[in-house]
């Protein structure tokens, strides 16, 4: 553990951290919104249950503010206890939501 | 497509929806119905299902689905942002149907409801035998069932009247057939077209 902190320091400025946080605090996606309708992009949001890192009701949050101004937008809670890292377990769940929502986006872009 | 293959509830309801409308299904299941309207009535539909595993068909079938409850109500959507809101079968499944329906009418030009009828015969002999009734379109026990409301066609008739909700259309069916004549006593299942008295 110390060994990884150590060369975790070295190649890593801790002030770049603080940067980052703050990049990801100030971070709103509205902004890039187009005011109105007509917004063509497609959205899938997922969200984990166990996620206390993104919790779920702040992924929702987002889907409102997009069916607010009239996107389209798909939102699924997966059911996972692995936390934060379940993007990375429940990989299944992840693919058929992914496929579903590419095959769609595809077909409907031909 | 052949409409005679399609479950005479979702029939009803394709009939009803406008070609080229927007739709939101609250309740929408694998989405089968959201699929039917969108293929044969070039309809924009979108959906609120809370079952995650329904979630995944839906997502599938290439369809626009939002996993959540309908009973915290629908403010991401404004006033009426849908031609058509459909509550088929669910409604009898939420906690607080009376604000569900409420917030269907506020979102909706108009509302579909499709919901079990509890005063259908069979019911009533079973109920008439002591025993709490199961029938083709109520099929649960006691202890398994999702419904948590129990009215009959009259007693919506009753809701909307209480309510001031104007009944655009009204259809009653008992398996694969429609039934005209006492729909309280001999329909299994009613969908009811509603929207706003006030509508302009």
């Amino acid at each position: 553990m110390r060994h990884r902190g150590d060369s975790f320091v070295k190649r890593f400025d801790a002030n770049s951290y603080l940067y980052i946080t703050k990049a990801m605090d100030y971070f709103d996606l509205s902004d890039f919104l187009p005011a109105g309708k007509g917004l063509e992009t497609r959205f899938l949001v997922i969200a984990f249950k166990s996620d206390w890192l993104y919790p779920a009701y702040q992924s929702q949050a987002i889907v409102r503010r997009l069916k607010n101004r009239g996107c389209d937008a798909t939102y699924c809670e997966i059911n996972s206890t692995y936390g934060h890292d379940a993007f990375l377990v429940e990989v299944g769940e992840e693919t058929r939501l992914i496929k579903g929502f590419l095959t769609k986006t595809y077909h409907g872009l031909k | 497509m052949d409409l005679n293959k399609i479950r005479l509830d979702h029939q009803i309801i394709y009939d009803i929806v406008e070609p080229g409308s927007r739709i939101l299904d609250l309740g929408c299941g694998s989405g089968e119905l959201m699929l039917l309207l969108e293929k044969g009535k070039n309809a924009q539909v979108q959906g609120i299902e809370l079952d995650e595993g329904a979630i995944y068909q839906c997502v599938e079938k290439g369809l626009s689905v939002f996993h959540g409850d309908i009973d915290s109500g629908l403010s991401e959507y404004p006033d009426k942002s849908f031609d058509c809101v459909i509550l088929n079968q669910s409604m009898q499944q939420v906690r607080r149907a009376d604000f569900v329906i409420t917030e269907a009418l506020r979102v909706g030009k108009s509302t579909i409801v499709g919901f079990p009828n509890f005063a259908y015969w069979p019911a009533r002999l079973m109920f008439l035998k002591g025993r709490a009734p199961i029938t083709a379109s109520l099929p649960y026990r006691w202890y398994d069932t999702p419904n948590l409301h129990f009215l009959s066609v009259s007693d919506f008739w009753d809701y909307c009247r209480r309510k001031n909700i104007r009944v655009l259309r009204s259809q009653f069916v008992a398996g694969r057939c429609r039934i005209k004549f006492w729909p309280n006593l001999f329909a299994s299942s009613a969908i009811f077209l509603i929207s706003r008295l006030e509508a302009d």
